[in-house]
């Protein structure tokens, strides 16, 4: 008669178990990384009697949690991929929204100034058309410098990315370990093996948080506790034991940061997540873009400059030599020695080689004994000419001398576009500084020095300038600046475009992991339903045998009575 | 196959934003009227946008360009015109003058006739245009080409007084007493006009000289006009330097009209390639003065008398002696000739402006055309392509509206 009464408790306590689980399951519909839960029963042992083996009723074998290994890892790699080519995109449209708004680009500025310059050609004497040109002159300047700050917003934008991501990754870093300590104590408490599924689960949408910032790898200890490694092989967590990821900014380039881990640069190693996606945006949209802009900034003023300050060539309306129309700040082409090193350089532009301007930075090492130039937009090695550092070398449209030797090894950045932009001023405000003759009556011999008189009508300079616009005097004489322009719009456009295809591809792969991992993990409401109903009737009918082991007894104790 | 029941939430929600953002871009492309929106979303077709609007508005500006040309062409032609017609009138009374029945009284009104109309003829070669720039001078627009000149160029004196002379000046012939001067000095300008004011050269005074106005120089003036030769003989000391000037050469000017332009023609950018010239050196059309410097020439004898305003002067002073001279009338057609010649070539140029603005016209409508096909929307495709995604949007609605009503939760 026990027997009876211990096999329907076990089965009312069995099925309370199930819904207590089904419950959990039914709350936890909405939560994010949650794994639906299953009770696994198992039989009694059954008692053996003369009669043979008599079951004992139903026993909790455990509380198991949907889940696979294999998915969650693809589930893992799939949102580092897609939130990479995510990031990547949404900073890259910006850049590409930039450059081809008709407000902020350059296209329209450029062709105004153009247009101001035909009508001091047509006009020469005509101060009106003379201050159209400065001014239009003075708005092509701003949208240089325009376009530039917009792009070291993006770059501080970029860089408080990076921060925040690196941020969030030792955060989350930190919370793994600690759950991992919790987790290696929750399953060694129980002698059988028993997991505590819900805290598996907060790790793993930890984990998947973390491959969000960047992409990791994960290993499973025998313990319970879980490795993750980024980049190539860098620990990140092991254990209970967290990394440190950090920013410093670059020695060479205060603007740019690298990534450390434990003091150990890994920029270079980083793959997939946000971080990635920001690295990429940076080195391969943003800098490009900045330095194309910077080639056309500093083509154009120089290749202006050449005509409207030419020595004896270039007068303006008191026929007076005409001066340097557009600047580029006090050192136009700036030189940073790294730390350590000794000796100095200078460069400057060679108006003379300007369609060898390349959009790039360059590094001039001296090994101790010579000196190697590396153009770093594609690493490669310039040859310098055989008299450098004797007499300045003339090189990718710059002229680089050397002020002193270097004691020893030494590394400088040369840097002839990146701030060209950012830099550029113009000069001439005044109208009748304007160059638009290419002669002059001089004063006439001996004292008093008559000043020398205009030859107001002379237009030969002023149609020089208004040429250059269709010259293709940039990128090796293929481009004209409009479109050196062209090429910076055109290379940040299928950036973007690429960037955005990739994002969907990526996307769709993630929705597909994320179904996989859903079918298999996630709550059904219908199928939790359905196992409520299941689970009351197999407590009713439990709880009937009870009824019926009662009467049974009230029935033996009657026949007794 | 088992489903999670928020994932089959987030799919169709996913869906129905992929819908929107859908129909969001061709809303906006319909709100543009163009294709693309941002470069990314054709980079090659954008980089080609950016190279036809260039093209457009680079033709757009040879266009404005040609029409600055043409107003000061058609302002030439104007003047041209108006100056053949001077000159035929002034053949005619040349014609009339040489007419041996006349008497001296009769020619000497035809010479008045004749004096003003060539005051009237210089008056055209000293035509402004709206700036205010002068059309016959060259690039040195901002001078009045031809003056009718009296004087003997301060500028010139002012180099004998700036370079210490010790000597004499022979003006027409007659010296003045020696002249020895410090350079620059006020006192030592004023020892020299009185010097040759004391020379007494006939119709020849000496004053100081005012244009431009402060030179300061010594001017000479000549009563009827004509033929002053002054020159100088001694040495010439550098100021600065003290030693004598090797190049001291003798200081001559003989001439009535003064050419103050220059040879050069101005240029406009027409078309990509084609540059016009839109005006003419004055020497050019009006024939050059007799030169200003040395060596020393007279005027020549009618016949062969190069610039227009010097001939008709000289015919109207030789029938004002009534001596007038046939070979006069040839000077006056061979001036005709010049004028028809350069008006001529300003109707040629503007024929080039005609045809290049006919091109250039062509250009930015062919270019139109096809930066409209890169860049423009298909209106007809996109408002289909709107109603088919407007559609597809309300259905995922609808079945999202349907499928979320299925529970079995209902049912217990």
């Amino acid at each position: 008669m026990s027997g009876i009464l211990t096999t329907a408790l076990s089965g009312l306590m069995a099925s309370q178990r199930s819904l207590d689980t089904t419950g959990h399951n039914i709350a936890n519909v909405n939560t994010v990384g949650y794994s639906r839960q299953r009770v696994e029963f198992s039989t009694n042992p059954a008692q053996f009697t003369g009669d043979g083996y008599i079951g004992q009723g139903v026993n909790v074998a455990s509380v198991s949690r949907s889940y696979d290994q294999f998915i969650t890892n693809q589930l893992t790699s799939s949102t580092s991929a897609f939130s990479e080519t995510d990031t990547l995109s949404t900073l890259a449209s910006q850049v590409d929204n930039i450059t081809a708004n008709e407000a902020t680009g350059l296209s329209p500025a450029l062709k105004s100034f153009f247009n101001a310059v035909n009508g001091v050609a047509n006009d020469p004497t005509s101060i009106p058309a003379r201050e159209v040109m400065t001014s239009t002159a003075g708005s092509l300047t701003q949208q240089f410098n325009g376009l530039s700050s917009q792009f070291e917003a993006l770059r501080k934008q970029t860089n408080n990315q990076m921060q925040t991501s690196v941020d969030d990754i030792n955060s989350y870093a930190k919370t793994i370990a600690t759950l991992n300590g919790q987790i290696v104590t929750g399953s060694s408490r129980t002698s059988d093996g028993q997991l505590p599924n819900d805290l598996l689960d907060q790790r793993d949408a930890l984990v998947n948080k973390l491959a969000e910032k960047i992409s990791v790898s994960t290993i499973q200890q025998q313990d319970g506790s879980v490795s993750v490694f980024i980049g190539q092989g860098q620990s990140l967590v092991s254990g209970v034991k967290a990394a440190n990821l950090s920013l410093e900014a670059s020695k060479t380039d205060s603007s740019r940061q690298n990534i450390l881990i434990d003091g150990q640069d890994i920029s270079k190693q980083i793959s997939g997540g946000e971080l990635s996606g920001a690295l990429k945006f940076r080195d391969e949209v943003l800098d490009p873009a900045q330095q194309q802009l910077g080639l056309v900034a500093a083509g154009f003023a120089v290749e202006f400059n050449k005509l409207h300050a030419a020595p004896g060539k270039a007068f303006d309306l008191n026929g007076v030599q005409g001066t340097d129309m557009f600047g580029l700040g006090v050192v136009p082409v700036s030189v940073i020695a790294a730390p350590g090193s000794t000796g100095s350089i200078t460069a400057a532009y060679d108006p003379a080689k300007t369609g060898d301007l390349k959009p790039s930075d360059y590094r001039l090492d001296y090994s101790g004994s010579a000196y190697s130039l590396t153009r770093l937009s594609d690493n490669t090695l310039i040859t310098l000419p055989p008299t450098f550092p004797g007499t300045p070398a003339s090189v990718e449209g710059m002229t680089i001398t050397q002020g002193s030797l270097p004691t020893g090894t030494s590394s400088f950045i040369i840097r002839p576009t990146f701030n060209a932009a950012k830099n550029m001023t113009t000069l001439i405000t005044d109208p009748v500084k304007i160059a638009a003759a290419g002669s002059n009556i001089p004063g006439s011999l001996g004292p008093p020095v008559v000043p020398p008189t205009a030859i107001a009508g002379d237009n030969t300079v002023a149609l020089g300038l208004a040429n250059l616009e269709k010259t293709p005097g940039l990128l090796g004489g293929k481009a004209t600046f409009n479109g050196a322009y062209g090429q910076l719009v055109a290379k940040v456009g299928s950036a973007t475009h690429s960037a955005k295809i990739s994002n969907s591809a990526q996307e769709a792969l993630l929705n597909q992991a994320k179904q996989t991992q859903e079918n298999l993990a996630g709550v059904n409401l219908d199928e939790e339903a359905a196992n409520l109903i299941k689970f009351q009737q197999s407590y009713q009918a439990a709880a009937k045998v009870i009824a019926i082991a009662s009467s049974l007894f009230d029935t033996l104790m009657g026949a007794v009575r | 196959m088992r489903i999670s029941t928020s994932w089959a939430q987030q799919t169709s929600v996913n869906s129905m934003l992929n819908q929107q953002s859908r129909l969001n871009q061709t809303q906006l492309q319909m709100n543009a009227g163009k294709k693309i929106l941002t470069p990314s979303d054709d980079p090659a077709a954008a980089s080609r946008i950016i190279d036809l609007n260039q093209s457009i508005k680079q033709t757009e500006q040879y266009q404005s360009n040609n029409d600055a040309a043409r107003q000061r062409l058609t302002l030439e032609d104007g003047v041209l015109q108006s100056s053949v017609d001077i000159l035929n009138r002034i053949e005619e009374l040349g014609v009339q003058g040489l007419n041996a029945t006349y008497n001296q009284s009769d020619r000497a009104t035809i010479a008045t006739e004749m004096e003003e109309l060539n005051k009237q003829l210089v008056g055209y070669a000293n035509t402004q245009n709206a700036n205010g720039e002068y059309l016959f001078s060259g690039f040195k627009s901002t001078t009045q080409p031809f003056s009718k000149s009296n004087i003997v160029a301060g500028s010139v004196m002012a180099v004998v007084l700036s370079l210490a002379p010790t000597g004499t000046i022979i003006i027409n012939g007659v010296a003045t007493g020696n002249i020895t001067t410090t350079a620059n000095s006020t006192a030592d300008r004023d020892s020299v006009i009185k010097a040759i004011n004391d020379a007494n050269v006939p119709g020849v005074t000496a004053m100081i000289d005012t244009d431009p106005p402060g030179s300061g120089g010594v001017r000479l003036e000549a009563a009827d006009g004509r033929n002053i030769a002054a020159q100088f003989t001694g040495t010439l000391t550098q100021a600065s330097t003290g030693v004598a000037a090797a190049t001291a050469e003798p200081i001559i000017y003989v001439g009535t009209y003064r050419y103050a332009g220059d040879n050069n023609q101005r240029s406009i950018q027409i078309g990509e390639t084609r540059k016009i010239t839109d005006g003419d050196p004055g020497i050019n059309v009006f024939g050059a003065p007799t030169p200003t410097t040395s060596p020393v020439t007279a005027v020549p004898p009618p016949g062969s008398i190069a610039n227009i305003f010097e001939a008709i002067d000289q015919f109207a002073k030789d029938l004002r002696t009534n001596t007038p001279k046939q070979a006069s009338l040839g000077d006056v057609s061979s001036a005709l000739g010049k004028i028809l010649n350069a008006q001529s070539s300003v109707g040629a140029r503007l024929n080039a402006l005609d045809s290049q603005e006919g091109f250039n016209t062509d250009y930015i409508l062919n270019t139109k055309t096809v930066l409209s096909a890169t860049e423009d929307l298909d209106y007809a495709e996109a408002i289909s392509r709107f109603s088919q995604q407007t559609l597809a949007l309300q259905a995922s609605q609808q079945a999202f509206a349907q499928v979320k009503k299925l529970s079995l939760f209902n049912y217990l």
